[in-house]
């Protein structure tokens, strides 16, 4: 019933492990010696790149992830970026119970530039991507999306959203109900005005405009 | 026989946790099943004088926990509801005293043999949180009709889904249906349509909660107490009846209830 420990995610370029970094090492431990099992060496000889959801996890969790995955004949890449200061363009996507979408890694994946999360984010959590990031569902209050890419939420956005998180200026927010708390594209940050904030009546796209950030109802032109 | 562990919990403090506790758990008693109440709060424990019992106390959670005593053994019954018990919380100890798998184990070992076990979690997301809602099967999220509470209990849904509890019920407490006419409280949609949870009951402002609380008799034996009423309901719909959300209607104003008065003058 708990949410998996590990998953495995198949790739073009090789097989992903995401690490669910809230739980300790030992159950992750555990839980990655069940999967390989009952795998039963079907993974074996492939190259698995490491991933964390969640906090930082300490260097000595990697080497002991490692260690499992070459028992089990699997070959772990080494990480393309340190995971343990992930988000350095982005405004602390690691805060906690966060749902990282694989930050630091994802960069190395021709292809899926884009993540689908299908439901809401409640205040705390946090998505962060190299690509696109759709949410079926709410941002709440509270938590932040961050993309390099553009950003949608069928849903309220009430949440702060960081769309083109590399410098992208053309990155773009859209969303059914666009009521951030605050929005950033590329370099350029607006809040929500003080007082009342009225629910907008119809899905909006904000993006930048002569290096600011203006909001307009959403149109397919 | 397996019981059901249900944890309450709200993020943040005061918002009335150990209230909602005492009355959900005196109200189901009262309907009949066998109920036991585990004060998770350890070191700031409540529970025990809401329901007039700090007196009893002998043994403590995590004298059950550190293996000094059995958790039945442990258990203080309630003086006038019968099928009420209580395992208080340790007041000299704190939240580390207990760990997720130890309280996981209490909880598993009283639900054997009680119809519901409910769990009084402490405020706050760290240790104390983890350690209450290791056990439980379902939870109860309670807030006030107060944003910073809305965005605490937002937080604790999120948090519960990572435990594995998904979909919790929420208690509104503490509404003020004057406040709300007037647009200066968030009413039950404000809330719900930021939460988006079963709604398991709206408990109206009441001074009756401060004298019961004071006296240590729980609010639900007052049959004239309009929150006592809404916990007895919210006991119900956990019962699986369909107790349509009375309180969450409009509360008549002073001008239906003299028009009412005359009419039953008259008749």
């Amino acid at each position: 019933m708990k949410s998996q420990e590990v998953i495995f995610i198949g790739t073009r370029s090789g097989l992903r492990l995401i690490l669910d970094a809230e739980d300790n090492i030992e159950n992750l431990k555990r839980a990655l010696e069940r999967r390989l099992h009952e795998a039963g060496g079907f993974y074996s000889g492939a190259r698995v790149s490491v991933e964390t959801r969640g906090a930082v996890v300490p260097p000595e969790w990697i080497e002991e992830v490692r260690s499992v995955l070459e028992d089990h004949g699997l070959l772990m890449e080494e990480r393309s970026r340190d995971a343990a200061t992930p988000g350095d363009e982005a405004p602390d996507p690691e805060a906690n119970g966060s749902e990282r979408g694989g930050a630091g890694q994802a960069q190395s994946l021709p292809g899926a530039d884009t993540v689908m999360i299908r439901r809401s984010l409640r205040s705390g959590q946090s998505v962060s991507f190299d690509g696109n990031i759709v949410i079926m569902g709410d941002v709440n209050p509270g938590s932040e999306v961050c993309a390099t890419g553009d950003i949608l939420v069928f849903g309220s956005l009430r949440g702060v959203a960081y769309a083109g998180a590399n410098g992208r200026q053309d990155a773009r927010v859209v969303a059914l109900r666009l009521m951030p708390t605050q929005l950033r594209i590329a370099d350029r940050i607006a809040r929500s005005p003080d007082g009342e904030v009225q629910a907008p009546l119809s899905p909006e796209a904000a993006f930048l405009r002569d290096g600011a950030i203006v909001i307009e109802p959403w149109t397919t032109h | 026989m397996s019981g059901t562990v249900i944890v309450v919990t709200s993020g943040k403090g005061g918002v009335g946790k150990t209230t909602a506790t005492a009355s959900i758990g005196a109200a189901l008693a009262m309907m009949g099943p066998s109920v036991a109440l585990i004060d998770a709060d350890i070191g700031l424990r409540n529970l025990d004088l809401v329901l007039g019992l700090e007196g009893r106390i002998f043994h403590n959670l995590v004298d059950v926990v550190d293996g000094a005593v059995d958790a039945h053994k442990a258990l203080i019954r309630h003086k006038d509801i019968k099928n009420l018990s209580l395992l208080p919380a340790a007041q000299s100890r704190d939240k580390t005293a207990v760990t997720p798998e130890s309280m996981k184990a209490v909880a598993d070992e009283l639900k054997s043999t009680f119809d519901f076990v409910i769990i009084d979690c402490p405020a706050g997301i760290e240790q104390g949180f983890k350690n209450a809602v290791a056990g439980a099967e379902k939870a109860v999220v309670v807030t006030t009709p107060e944003m910073s509470a809305v965005r605490d209990a937002d937080r604790i849904i999120g948090m519960l889904e990572h435990e594995g509890i998904a979909d919790p019920w929420l208690i509104i407490n503490r509404i003020r249906f004057d406040m709300v006419k007037k647009h200066d409280m968030l009413d039950v949609n404000d809330v719900l349509e930021h939460l988006k949870i079963k709604l398991l009951g709206v408990i109206p402002d009441d001074e009756a909660i401060i004298v019961a609380t004071n006296k240590g008799v729980p609010v639900v034996v007052d049959e004239k107490s309009k929150a006592g009423r809404a916990f007895r309901d919210v006991a119900a719909r956990i019962m699986g009846e369909d107790v349509p959300m009375a309180a969450a209607a409009e509360e008549e104003d002073w001008f239906t209830r003299i028009i009412r008065w005359f009419a039953r003058a008259r008749g």
